[in-house]
């Protein structure tokens, strides 16, 4: 396993972070994360809110060991959007966010996060409130490496005022083959003032994994909405197309999708929901593989869509 | 058919009107374009480039004057500029009167593809509508009832495609790029936009036009209320007009 900076932090975070959700077998998603560990990867990335994921984190770090977990805080207002108007103070006021984070440290029975990450991210936030003097303090007290923004998907210009202004340790954003949005300003912006980048959503929320059936997910599935029939078919189509350049030593388009989120500088770790033992494999042999060669990156530069 | 209203009515006349839309919005009655003493002024800055504004503190008479300013000249259309800013102040103290709260102002002359796209307004108010005048386009807002709206999918829709949207005004309002070329990548997206049919509409022909030239007012969703669903024309791609918006909450 290769290791990168989070930006500032100090933290040194594997390439890989286990997206942690708890899935439809807990038991074998707690294996998964223990064998990753083995493996050497040492992030997590959660929602605070996801009850269910924090319970299982905490099961797999029972043993303990090194482990950065990375934590999108909990919103107090419920918003499908990007909100500007809803006020900071009423989304992420300061108390609450130390709150959670006591909450989440004493749960997961570790000392520090490495990150806070406020999700959906508006820039009418900055300075706005009191959050950032909350984590400011939080960070101060060693009860976090360092505190960030988390990026709607596809809204990456969000981003760019509070990344110039230093104010903040790290951001988290969906980066894919779909989606290399960032890549334009946000990416650059981050390398230049030593901000870590957390990329999710590397295969499309699964669209670009081996043997994807969107209409076969389970009711349950958040994603079964997402992928609504022409979503879903026009997703089809689009990864069929992929598929036609996969070649050695890439075996399959989520090999391709997953290097190609590794291949970027900025980016310091990819994380990846894995629920099965073969999805940590295959990620795994994927990404020793290293970064996706140049001219296959600029040969999938056709295939943006979601930017 | 929407139901009409006029300003003579009274604020509370309407607002009972409109609670009782199944579309939430209604139709108000406003003078041709052609009829108005500003006509001259609004073709004027309809010739421009496309802008936006939000008066927030300035009231009517001082925003009209800096956009006449900034885009016509210091002297242009000195007759003009008060019954311009009157009528706004006018619709303004009547959306006002529609929450008994305050009203929010901004005119625009930019044309904004993200507004093709169905969609509800928001804000963070107990109650709040918006009432629109457009000035010297061809073609009126769309708004279809609730009922029509597959809201599942309206909202999985809006998750992928609202942050798009919001970058492609953004890059409208500031580039003359053509929106077919900023989206030349996503041709099913820009086709849906053109058309006005999206997946998430149950019967596309169940959408009232507000009569071109007409103004509106329509509910915004607020976290007790739901909003309007409505979007623009692509007719106006080109001549998007000059937009009087208020939003009162």
């Amino acid at each position: 396993m290769r290791y990168r900076d989070l930006g500032r932090t100090g933290v040194r975070v594997s390439e890989l972070a286990c997206a942690v959700t708890a899935g439809a077998d807990p038991g074998e998603a707690i294996d998964v994360i223990a064998r990753a560990r083995g493996r050497g990867v040492n992030t997590m990335t959660l929602n605070a809110e996801d009850a269910s994921a924090v319970t299982l984190l905490a099961e797999a770090l029972a043993g303990g060991g090194d482990a950065h977990v990375v934590a999108r805080a909990t919103s107090l207002v419920r918003f499908d959007l990007p909100s500007p108007h809803v006020p900071a103070w009423e989304a992420y006021p300061g108390a609450h966010l130390r709150a959670e984070v006591e909450r989440l440290l004493a749960t997961l029975r570790i000392e520090r996060l490495a990150l806070v990450q406020l999700h959906a991210w508006c820039p009418e936030w900055q300075g706005e409130g009191d959050w950032q003097e909350a984590l400011e303090r939080l960070r101060g007290e060693g009860k976090i490496a360092g505190f960030g923004v988390s990026l709607f998907d596809h809204d990456v210009d969000a981003a760019l005022e509070m990344v110039a202004s230093g104010a903040i340790d790290a951001v988290q954003l969906m980066y894919n083959i779909f989606d290399p949005g960032a890549a334009a300003r946000l990416l650059p912006l981050c390398a230049a003032h030593r901000v870590g980048v957390v990329a999710r959503a590397p295969l499309y929320y699964g669209a670009l994994a081996s043997g994807f059936d969107g209409a076969g997910l389970a009711a349950e599935d958040w994603r079964r909405a997402y992928f609504y029939d022409a979503h879903r078919l026009e997703t089809g189509e689009r990864v069929a197309r992929l598929a036609a350049l996969v070649e050695l030593p890439d075996r399959s388009v989520a090999d391709l999708a997953l290097r190609f989120a590794q291949a970027h500088p900025a980016i310091s770790t990819v994380a990846v929901g894995m629920h099965r033992h073969a999805h940590l494999d295959a990620n795994l042999a994927a990404l020793e593989r290293g970064p996706l060669e140049r001219e296959r990156l600029a040969m999938l530069a056709s295939h943006k869509w979601l930017c | 058919m929407l139901a009409r209203a006029s300003l003579d009515e009274g604020a509370r006349a309407v607002r009972h009107r409109l609670d009782g839309a199944e579309t939430g919005a209604v139709e108000l009655e406003r003078p041709a374009l052609d009829d108005l003493p500003y006509r001259d002024l609004v073709r004027a800055l309809l010739t421009r480039q496309g802008f936006k504004l939000d008066f927030n503190r300035l009231d009517p008479d001082a925003a009209i004057a800096l956009v006449c300013d900034r885009l016509l000249g210091p002297s242009s259309f000195r007759a003009e500029r008060a019954p311009l800013a009157r009528d706004i102040a006018d619709l303004a103290a009547f959306a006002a009167g529609l929450v008994e709260g305050r009203a929010a102002i901004s005119v625009r002359t930019c044309f904004a593809p993200g507004d093709t796209v169905w969609h509800v307004d928001r804000v963070q108010a107990p109650a709040a509508f918006r009432l629109l005048w457009p000035l010297g386009r061809p073609a009126g807002m769309r708004v279809t009832p609730g009922v029509n709206i597959d809201v599942a999918m309206f909202r999985m829709f809006h998750h992928r495609e609202h942050p798009l949207l919001t970058r492609l005004d953004t890059q409208t309002l500031h580039s003359p790029t053509p929106v077919e070329t900023l989206w030349a990548h996503r041709p099913a997206q820009l086709a849906a936009m053109i058309s006005g049919r999206f997946p998430f509409i149950r019967d596309p022909d169940l959408e009232v036009e507000v009569t071109p030239g007409a103004g509106s007012i329509h509910r915004v969703q607020t976290p007790v209320n739901s909003g309007t669903y409505h979007r623009a024309s692509w007719a106006n791609r080109h001549a998007p007009g000059l937009q009087i918006v208020v939003t009162a909450s």
